[in-house]
């Protein structure tokens, strides 16, 4: 082990010895700190979650309803690109959903995953 | 006055507030009268101010630009606060440029380092070029919402109108982003990947919905979640008042001003949280239109 012995490593300190330091150094400093979105899924409770895919669904609709009566407006058509546009919106709104809920189920179970590495670590 | 003179007499009485006693049978009536009053007819003499009456725009200096209402209200003026405390914190903070940060100065390069993170970890490296931005956004996002949170403030990020010019600029800036970066080819967002080429006529509106829909569900989130909170936080400061003058002691004004303690606890970290959900929220869409999934 080099890096025990003080005296070697000031003797060697060559620019590749240091590349490899602070590389070594920057991998110390990121592997204990957590990303935001880990942060973030750990603090937005469950209520936190609802609101948002709520929030998802509805600007999903509203856009498909908006568009459907513009497009309906425009061309005459009232109310059959509304009625379309309803649906379009309805799936769009799904979309956003299952898209919040996956990356929230991704962030959760990486914090998870690095809780049990960190116990298991602690235990040995 | 009043309420003091019902306490000195239940002490008076010794406890007794069965209604066979006599006597307290005579102030249990006087208790009754009170919560009959607080639901009937002099009800203004108890309760407090409309709990929207918080969001109300007053304009402070009346102007107009043709038909054009550009009034400096409130809410301008709150938002010209944010703007001047944001810069004056951060100017006066790093002045002393010191290796060793103190109090202010830690509180500067904390922000910068979190939204230094946020932007590396979501968008890459790429979205260097882009931080002065999400600092801007998040820094007025945050200060707007916490400036609300001081007792009789208004707050700005309360209002769709703000929020949804907010989210708009963002939508439009970073659309703009993705086309100049990817020409044409940037429309292959709206195409997921593997999916066969028959379902395009329905999965292709399906995704520009869901594109559009971005700038609103970024704004009403923000707007929601601040409205509610200063709602709930305004009706629960009334329960404190109507209860708390109810003519039982100061007893049940004590129940709403602990909910009204933890809730305030709450806002403040709505505050924080919100502020960083809209700023999440523009990295990824900004990752997504520069690396195009």
């Amino acid at each position: 082990m080099s890096e025990t012995d003080p005296g070697k490593t000031s003797s060697s300190s060559s620019g590749d010895d240091f590349a490899a330091r602070l590389a070594a150094a920057r991998g110390r400093r990121d592997a204990g700190r957590e990303t935001t979105s880990d942060v973030a899924a750990r603090n937005t409770g469950q209520l936190g979650l609802g609101f948002r895919i709520a929030v998802d669904l509805l600007a999903g609709v509203t856009v498909g309803v908006g568009m459907g009566l513009v497009l309906d407006r425009w061309l005459g058509t009232s109310p059959w690109f509304l009625l379309v546009f309803l649906i379009l919106g309805f799936a769009a709104g799904m979309t956003n959903m299952l898209r919040t809920v996956r990356a929230n189920d991704a962030a959760r179970a990486r914090v998870a995953a690095e809780r049990r590495e960190r116990e298991h670590k602690d235990a040995r | 006055m009043r309420r003091a003179r019902a306490s000195r007499q239940s002490a008076g009485n010794g406890n007794t507030r069965t209604p066979a006693d006599p006597s307290a049978g005579e102030e249990w009536d006087k208790h009754l009268a009170g919560l009959r009053r607080l639901a009937g007819a002099d009800v203004k003499e108890t309760t407090v101010a409309s709990p929207l009456d918080q969001f109300t725009i007053k304009p402070i200096v009346p102007l107009s630009l043709g038909k054009l209402d550009i009034s400096f209200t409130n809410s301008a003026l709150m938002m010209g606060i944010a703007v001047a405390l944001i810069a004056g914190v951060l100017v006066f903070s790093v002045r002393s440029r010191d290796l060793v940060p103190g109090r202010l100065q830690s509180v500067a390069e904390l922000g910068y380092e979190f939204i230094a993170g946020m932007v590396r970890e979501n968008v890459g490296d790429e979205g260097r070029k882009y931080f002065p931005f999400i600092f801007s956004v998040f820094s007025f996002v945050l200060m707007g919402n916490l400036l609300g949170m001081l007792p009789g403030a208004f707050t700005f990020t309360s209002h769709i109108a703000v929020t949804f010019a907010m989210a708009l600029t963002i939508f439009v800036g970073i659309t703009l982003i993705g086309l100049t970066r990817h020409g044409t080819h940037f429309f292959s967002l709206f195409f997921p990947h593997g999916a066969p080429i028959a379902a395009a006529p329905i999965l292709i509106p399906i995704e520009v919905i869901s594109y559009l829909s971005r700038p609103i569900s970024l704004s009403v989130r923000l707007f929601a979640n601040m409205t509610v909170g200063h709602i709930i936080l305004k009706i629960f400061a009334g329960f404190v008042v109507t209860l708390g003058s109810v003519q039982f002691f100061i007893l049940p004004g004590i129940l709403p001003f602990g909910m009204l303690i933890g809730l305030t606890a709450l806002e403040f970290f709505v505050a924080f949280l919100q502020a960083y959900i809209f700023t999440i929220l523009s990295c990824i869409y900004l990752n997504d239109a520069i690396h195009l999934h």
